[in-house]
């Protein structure tokens, strides 16, 4: 019989074993009936590659490194909120932190004005439907102060979380 | 009380990929903590522990460790041809198991994934290495670089000759399952030496089932021309 298309189709199918056509056809095939032979010693020479013993400190060195990783991740999801939580002296420090961000802001705010200010030049009597009061002035002050009263108010909201104390001991202050 | 598979209601076994939806809600983090602590995972399919693993049950990946702990290093030393380096890539393999616990999805069997992971791992571990690597002729006096074992002929079971001789087939196998083409060496690993079937293989290769079966058939045909002087 000549090797053909039915002969790649037996052979693509030794994988499954030999099935009852497959075992017909390699009667009558000699090249057939040599690559089953060559198929299942080819297999059987493959069990010869044997492994290696697993080291005995494998887990060992794995459960190492698997605290690790539970470390970065407590770490990562403290974060943050434990800043944000974290009272020295008794005093949340976020409050200090929000009041010189505020501040910050209004000088920033206030140079902005002073600078439109300089190249308008002063006396000068063009006046914009923008006009932003000036520097230092009361109703300035309150227009910034009253712009941001939505985050100083979300601010208070930090004050019900649960406290971080810098002498206390970390099991007892937690998320 | 011991949490088995027939705890869960019949038709949860019915449909496998609803099953585990349902799993994952059931399973939530708050009830894995009042849950027993002794539970006997062998009883629950692969994918139902890692979803237990994902609700924080860290027995539950202890678990999985110690099944799959053996057959990675194996399926991982055959592709690496070093110990050592096997015994690190399934650390790695395992640690991200770990990592994406909290995105794992049972779409698939556990052992798709992993395996995905673990050949993926490999795969790159190869081609990093690729001109590092060169067939070594061991002697009887030194050490095999990828165990650290030395070849002992004074087995009285066995002559040296036949030591030889099993060493030198050994060899050959490493070195001509090594020069297959990548995908075809992994098929082979996985088909012959993890016994997985050609749907768990086409997963992990991300091929049809067909080409995964062709994939095979010519990496058995190539072996079996290069291995016949060692049958």
């Amino acid at each position: 019989m000549k090797h053909g298309q039915t002969c790649e189709e037996i052979r693509s199918r030794f994988l499954d074993g030999l099935s009852a056509d497959a075992a017909a056809h390699l009667d009558q095939c000699a090249e057939c009936a040599r690559a089953w032979i060559g198929f299942k010693q080819t297999m059987s020479t493959l069990d010869a590659w044997t492994v290696p013993e697993p080291s005995p400190y494998f887990q060992t060195r794995l459960w190492a490194r698997l605290e690790e990783i539970k470390a970065e991740e407590a770490a990562r999801a403290q974060g943050i909120f434990a800043l944000l939580r974290f009272r020295w002296l008794g005093v949340p420090v976020w409050r200090p932190a929000a009041v010189a961000a505020l501040a910050a802001a209004l000088a920033v705010g206030l140079n902005l004005t002073d600078s439109t200010e300089s190249k308008l030049g002063k006396g000068n009597t063009v006046v914009s439907q923008d006009t932003q009061p000036g520097r230092g002035s009361a109703v300035g002050d309150l227009q910034v102060l009253e712009s941001h009263q939505e985050t100083i108010s979300d601010l208070d909201l930090l004050d019900d979380l649960p406290v971080y104390s810098a002498s206390a001991s970390s099991t007892q202050d937690k998320i | 009380m011991a949490i088995t598979s027939n705890a869960l209601p019949t038709s949860r076994r019915s449909n496998p990929g609803s099953d585990r939806a349902e799993c994952a809600m059931t399973i939530s983090r708050a009830q894995a903590s009042v849950l027993p602590a002794t539970v006997d995972y062998s009883t629950l399919q692969d994918a139902d522990v890692m979803l237990r693993v994902r609700a924080g049950d860290e027995g539950a990946f202890t678990y999985l460790v110690e099944k799959f702990r053996r057959p990675l290093i194996g399926f991982l030393y055959r592709s690496s041809g070093n110990s050592a380096v096997a015994e690190e890539l399934a650390q790695e393999v395992f640690l991200r198991v770990y990592r994406a616990r909290t995105s794992y999805e049972a779409d698939a069997k556990f052992t798709t994934w992993l395996y995905r992971i673990a050949t993926n791992l490999a795969m790159n571990h190869a081609r990093d290495t690729r001109s590092e690597r060169a067939a070594h002729a061991a002697s009887l006096d030194e050490p095999d670089p990828s165990t650290g074992e030395t070849h002992d002929a004074a087995d009285p079971r066995i002559t040296v000759e036949q030591s030889l001789v099993r060493d030198e087939r050994m060899a050959a196998i490493k070195k001509y399952v090594m020069a297959l083409p990548e995908r075809q060496r992994m098929a082979v690993l996985m088909h012959k030496y993890q016994e997985m079937d050609y749907r768990q293989i086409a997963g992990v290769l991300r091929l049809s089932e067909s080409a995964t079966k062709s994939l095979l058939f010519r990496a058995y045909e190539t072996l079996r021309e290069q291995l016949k002087d060692f049958v």
